[in-house]
This record gives C-alpha cells, structure tokens and sequence, in this order.
C-alpha cells in the first residue's frame, strides 16, 4: 500500500515535471527547485541498504493558464466620435411658479359701507363681482344679482344671510369690559333720565323735543344690556325715523348690533325669529302686520319693548295699539314729546300699553295726575338748559294797513257767506281754505303788496344789521319771500326754501353765516325747520303763524339750541283783529289742559295741530232753517296738513 | 356721526381651514375695534396638485396660506384692514407681499425672540408677535392697542371666520 502510494507519488513528481513545459514561460523548468528527480538505481541501492522508502517531499504548485494574464495586457481598442454642438443647451420648462388665481366670495357688512372707497378700485375688479351684505333696500337686487356671481352657491342670499350672523361678535364681547364711550358727555338732567329708564318697568320719556329722548333711550338700552338685565329689545318707529335710529345708535353706541326688521315678509319672518339679534327695530306698519300674520300665541317674546313717538298708539282701539299690547315684554318704555295731542283720554291708552292701569280702565284727571307723577318723566328746555341763553318771545301785535284791512274784512265776509251757503256740505277743507286766504291777507295785501309786518320788518332789521347782527325769518309761504327778498336786499338778504335747488343751499347758508354783510336769511318752515344749525343768529322772526306750534318751535330751535351765545330774540307777528288772534287763543287753551296733567315741566307750545273743529270753531258758523239756528260741524274729521 | 375712515381701526382675521378632501379654504374677516365685521371675503377651495407639492416641499404651506390666499383675499377687501392678525406661524409669509403690516396671535411671553427680528406687544388678553423691522406696524400695533380695551379677546374673531368657512364648506357642498 505504501509502495504503491510512493508509486504513484513518482509518477506525480513525473507528471509535474512533464507539466512544466506549460508553465509560466518566464520560469526555467531546469530551475525548478523540487524537481530533481531521484534515480531509479539510487532508489534500489537505497532500499536495499537502509530498508526504507524515499518519499519526495516537494509539492509543487502551478499556476492555471486561464488565458486571462494575456487579455490584461492586451491594449484598449479605443474610438472617438464627435458631435457638433449646434445650439446651446438649453432647458425646457415644463412647471414654473405661479400663483394660481383664486376665487372668493365676500360680503361687506352695513358698518363697513361707510369705509368702501368710491369707486376707484373699478379696474382691480376685473372678474370677480363682489356681493354687497344685506343691508335692506338692497337685499332684493342681491337675489336678482345672484346670477352674476362666481361659483354661486344654490341660494347664495341665504348663505350671505347666515355669514352675516355668523361672523357677528358674541354677545358678550360686545358689552364685557368695553367701557361706556360717549362721544360727548350727557348733561346732568340726561343722567337723570337715563338712571329714571333704567330702573323703571314702565316708563313715558316726554321730554321735550330737542333734549334728548333718543339718547337717553339708548343709553338706557346700552346700560340694560350690558348689566344683563336684559338681552332682546324691540323698538317700534315710524318708518321715516328709522335711518335716524340708526345713526343716533351708531353715534352714541357704536358697540349695540341693531338689526332692521325689513325687506320681504319672508326675510322679515326670518329677522323676527334669528335668535342672537340683541336689538331689533320696526316699523309700527309692519309689526302689526307681521304679529297680526304670526298670532298672538306666536308673538316673539322681547325684555324691553320701546315706542317711539307713541302717540301712535293713542287711540287705544286702534290695531296697532292691540297688537303693541299684545307683545309678550317684560319692560315698556314710550317715548313722545307730545303725550296728549288732543285729548287726555289719549294718556289712557299709553298707560294701558304700559300696563299701569287695568285694561279699558278709564282715570280721571286726578288719576292721570298721579300716574302722570309716577311713570311720567317730562323736561322741558327752559328748565333743563339753564345755561342756554334765554329765548324771549316778543309776540309784535300789528294793525293791518288800511289796504289790508278792506281786503281782508271783504274776503272774510265773503268767505263766511259762502261757507254758510254750503250748509251740510260744508267740510274742514273748505274752511281750511278760507282760513289761509285770510293769513295771506295778513302778510300782503293782494292788491297793493302793503304789509304792515313788513314794514315793521324792515324798521326792525335797520336796528339789527346797525348792530351786526343776523336774524332768521319763516314763513309758511315762498312767494312771499321772493318778494321781501327784493324790498329787504339792503341788508344782504339771502333766500332759502323748497325751491332753491339742494346744491345751491348749503353755500346760501355759508354765506348767511361767514359774509358780515348778509344779516337775514328768509326760510320756509318746510325746508328750514329741521336739522339746520344757525346759532349764530340772534334773532328769529315769524312772518305767520304755522299751524303747528311744534314746527314753529323747531324753526326757532335753529337759532336757539347748544352753542347759542347770546339771548335769541323770537318775534311772532299777530295782526289784531284777525284770525291770528284767534289761532294764538285756541292754542293757549291746549296748553293750558297739557299743564294741568303733566305739570309746570311744560311751557312751551307742543305739536298739538288744530283739528277740524277747531278750525270751524275760529269762525262763528252757523246754519240759518226757519227760526231754529243749528251750529255747523264738519261731518268727516280730517286733520289739516300741518 | 360721521366716522373718519382714516382714523378708524380695522382688524383684519386672516385663518385657513382644512376641507375634508385636503383643500384650504382661507377667509378674511375685517372688523371695527368692537369687533363687530365690516367685511368678510372667503377663497374657493385650493387644492395643490402633485407637482407644486413636490417642488414647493416644505414652503408649500406658506406659500399657500400667505402668498395665494391671504394676499388674494388682501387685495379683493374693499375695506383695506390697517393691521392684520394670523394665527397660523406660516400664514407670516404673507408679509412679503403686502404693505399693510401682519401680527401673528401668539401665547409667546418674551418680548423679543432668540433672532431680535420680531417683536411681541401685549394686546387685549393676547399678544401680538411681528416684524421688529416693519415700521409701519410698530405704528399700527401702537395704534391697536390703544383702541382695544384690556380684556378683549383677539382670538375671538378667528372662531367667527372658522364657523363662516366651515358653513361656507357646507354649503358649497351641499350645492
């Protein structure tokens, strides 16, 4: 077994050698250090003499020619190409930014109106249509415009509508913490009144017109509010004073949400129910209407209710004085300068609105008295503004000139015969036409334009430009001022009434009050009655008397109000002997059953407008049939315009 | 009272909400000092497509928030706000972009961060954080504070755009 390993092993070592003839070429085989080979006769001379076995210990290891040594040094085949470049490189934008153009839906708000810039911003609205808020009148084109918008929702005036109440502040962010802002400080007898509404359930605010009823209202309401007393109040007006209510809120509480009851009955149904609507304010119209539609049961239910100017519910059979009291309420104020127009049974139905008498109970005057002095607060100018200079009525009786006075004895004699000869059919418009025929008498002779209240005019006015001084005329009539225009040039005159168009008026009064030459300016009632301040004049004049007391007061109140620094000297023109005197008379009788119920607060001549009989009482008529004499009155009861 | 537009504050509450279906629908509320609205205008819904959200990575959402909603809803007011006020950190970009200076909501008490480049004003029961460099809002900030009384709660308006966008949302929906 041995032998035939080390056998087998010469023949390796044979195999080896033979091998090597394929080796690497750069070794020499003679050199190969293991292969010497051993003799065949030293093999036997040695196995013969030691009795052993050679066995060659070299192994020898070759390297494998793969043929892969030869391809490493074989050399790259390599080849260029070239390309002309052409153009420069350059990038092609598949993406860049843009801002993508956005769609938006907006609302501006009733408040924000007044912050809209006019009309610039036209071309920046190119394509998108902004949806004005509802803000009444308006809200019936927003349906129609609907159309045009982008992107509408289905009923996008509906989703303007619940915006509009969702983005309204939380109730108590309104009121929490905000201190109370006046924009001017209430006068001390203000205070009063508005500590007097605070407290009371039922309340009559009659002060007179002039010294603040909305504002102590509203400071009334704002204080209610914000001591949670109370959180939804109704406030009733007339439908003309509503843009006044709204600015007089937004003046003295900017922070009070008011909502408008208006538009449509559907809208209207909504506004009535939107809850969170701390402050609603209507018409007397449409809340009857609108409760009338809902039902009694249905009526929603208010903390505060206030009426303004609530004379309208002095005839207490009247719907809308059932519905006013139907509404569930826990407070009810009304507000009026005027609490008895005619009658002091007229006091009875506020009362029963304000629930201080029974139901159809009917007070005495000594009771109305006494509830008078319990839920009745009355002021009046001569009382409160003890620092506004004084008014002095000067009441100039004038004799008509002699031309005047054959004119006018001629027209009344012949307007009472006329009248009597109409017997029955005789109404107040009659009378009422005879009486302005006879006013104007008064004031020109129709014939010769003689006027003894222009004569005392003009005396009167030598004084006054003498003195620098700038004095207001009314009259009821226009025509008449065009001509004293004329005849009073002298004293730089100035005319404004109804038909001077509006853009020429506010320069006539800018100039009234800044050029040192104008020292009168002639008004009608109508056009300057209201709203105009003139207290730089220091006299007033009215040329005739208005059938209105109020008005007259109004007129004079533009000379006479805050800031006046001087006395005002008020001269009211009657003529003795005619149907002035007699006005003048009637009018002091009415005063006269207003003081007895509310008090001396009153001595102002308050807007008590002569009613039909009245007027037919300034004249003795009478109905001549066989002996008996029957006293005319007139059948159909119709309020002169006044 | 005739108000003087200049001299009258305006906020405006700039938010953005999230649609179901990964939309942003952004809406701007202005209000007077009371807080109650004088406008409010609100976007379409903005959906970034696959693209914008890989190229614009990480400034997507500013670019969003401030850039394609808050200055389009800047620039369609008609009652340009003289302060607004974001509560999302990102929606700051829009200050880039706009004149009119933006204040950030913020609980942060110090009164400048680590970098000095923004400044924090106590107003009403929050603070404002802004640009310390916006000069004009240094002015608008001074001017907001003080016409807002101490316990008026600026974060308050916000909740008001929210609800609006949100009934926006549902209505469009239901469209």
């Amino acid at each position: 077994m041995e032998f035939s390993e080390a056998k087998s092993d010469s023949e390796i070592g044979t195999r080896t050698a033979v091998s090597h003839s394929g080796g690497p070429h750069f070794l020499p085989s003679s050199q190969a250090p293991h292969a010497v080979p051993v003799s065949q006769a030293d093999r036997q001379y040695f196995q013969q003499q030691i009795d052993c076995d050679a066995i060659p210990l070299m192994v020898s290891a070759s390297v494998f020619a793969s043929g892969m040594n030869g391809a490493l040094s074989r050399k790259f085949n390599l080849e260029a190409t070239s390309f002309e470049l052409l153009e420069r490189a350059g990038m092609m934008p598949k993406w860049k930014p843009t801002r993508p153009r956005l769609k938006t839906f907006g609302m501006t708000f009733p408040d924000g109106m007044e912050f809209i810039p006019p009309k610039e911003e036209k071309e920046h609205e190119t394509e998108l249509i902004h949806i004005k808020g509802p803000d009444g009148a308006a809200s019936e084109n927003t349906e129609r415009k609907k159309s045009t918008r982008l992107k509408p929702p289905a009923n996008a005036l509906s989703l303007e509508d619940r915006l509009f109440y969702l983005l309204q502040p939380p109730l108590q962010s309104w009121l929490a913490g905000q201190e109370l802002l006046m924009p001017f400080e209430p006068f001390p007898y203000q205070y009063e009144g508005i500590a007097w509404l605070f407290s009371q359930k039922a309340a009559l605010l009659a002060d007179e017109m002039g010294l603040g009823k909305t504002m102590q209202t509203i400071t009334g309401v704002r204080l209610l509010l914000r001591s949670g007393q109370v959180s939804r109040i109704l406030l009733l007006c007339p439908k003309p004073l509503i843009p006044n209510w709204q600015r007089e809120f937004k003046f003295w509480a900017e922070e009070l949400p008011i909502t408008v009851v208006q538009g449509d009955s559907n809208r209207r149904k909504m506004i009535w129910e939107m809850p969170n609507t701390p402050i609603l304010i209507a018409n007397y119209e449409s809340m009857t209407r609108d409760f009338e539609t809902m039902g009694e049961e249905n009526i929603p239910r208010f903390d505060l209710v206030v009426l303004d100017e609530a004379q309208r519910i002095k005839n207490r059979d009247s719907r809308t004085a059932e519905i006013a009291r139907s509404i569930p309420r826990k407070r009810s104020w009304a507000l009026t300068g005027t609490p008895i127009e005619n009658r002091h049974e007229e006091m009875s139905s506020l009362f029963e609105w304000m629930e201080v008498i029974p139901p159809r109970a009917t007070p005495d005057l000594r009771q109305l008295q006494v509830l008078s002095k319990e839920f009745i607060l009355r002021r009046t100018k001569d009382l409160v503004m003890s620092d506004l200079p004084p008014r002095l009525d000067r009441p100039a009786y004038l004799d008509l000139n002699p031309a005047q006075q054959v004119a006018y004895e001629t027209a009344e004699k012949d307007g009472v015969i006329q009248l009597n000869a109409m017997g029955d059919s005789i109404t107040v418009q009659h009378v009422f036409e005879l009486v302005l025929r006879l006013k104007q008498i008064t004031n020109f002779d129709p014939v010769t334009g003689e006027s003894s209240k222009l004569d005392r005019l003009e005396a009167d006015m030598e004084e006054i430009a003498a003195s620098g001084g700038k004095a207001i005329l009314f009259s009821q009539w226009t025509k008449p001022l065009d001509l004293m225009a004329e005849r009073l040039k002298r004293f730089g005159t100035l005319v404004y009434h109804g038909g001077i168009p509006t853009k020429q008026r506010e320069p006539i009064l800018d100039q009234f009050k800044h050029d040192p030459d104008s020292h009168l300016l002639l008004m009608s009632y109508g056009t300057g009655a209201v709203g105009l301040n003139l207290q730089f004049a220091g006299y007033v004049f009215l040329f005739d008397r208005w059938w209105n007391p109020a008005i007259e007061d109004q007129a004079i109140n533009r000379a006479h109000r805050i800031g006046q620094k001087t006395q005002v000297i008020v001269t009211k023109f009657i003529c003795n002997n005619t149907i002035e005197e007699r006005i003048d008379m009637v009018l002091e009788q009415k005063r006269e059953l207003f003081r007895s119920i509310l008090g001396d607060g009153d001595t102002t001549c308050e807007a008590r407008s002569l009613t039909a009989a009245e007027i037919f009482g300034l004249f003795d008529l009478k109905q001549k049939k066989g002996d008996v004499t029957k006293k005319i009155a007139p059948q159909v009861f119709q309020k002169p315009a006044a | 009272m005739v108000a003087d537009g200049s001299n009258e504050l305006r906020l405006g509450f700039l938010t953005t909400i999230e649609c179901p279906d990964g939309a942003l629908i952004g809406g701007l509320l202005v209000t007077n000092h009371y807080g109650r609205p004088l406008e409010f205008q609100c976007t379409t819904p903005v959906k970034p497509n696959r693209t914008q959200e890989v190229l614009y990575g990480p400034t997507l959402i500013p670019f969003l928030l401030g850039e394609v909603i808050g200055l389009t809803l800047v620039e369609k007011m008609n009652i340009k706000p003289n302060l607004i006020l974001i509560e999302q950190e990102q929606a700051i970009e829009l200050q880039k972009h706009t004149a009119i200076p933006v204040a950030i909501l913020s609980d942060i008490a110090q009164i400048l961060d680590e970098s000095g480049s923004f400044l924090c004003e106590q107003i009403g029961k929050n603070r404002l954080r802004f640009d310390a460099g916006h000069q004009s809002g240094r002015a608008a900030i001074e001017n907001t504070s003080k016409k807002i009384p101490g316990d008026a709660d600026l974060g308050e308006p916000f909740e008001r755009v929210r609800e609006a966008l949100n009934e926006a949302v549902k209505m469009g929906s239901s469209r």
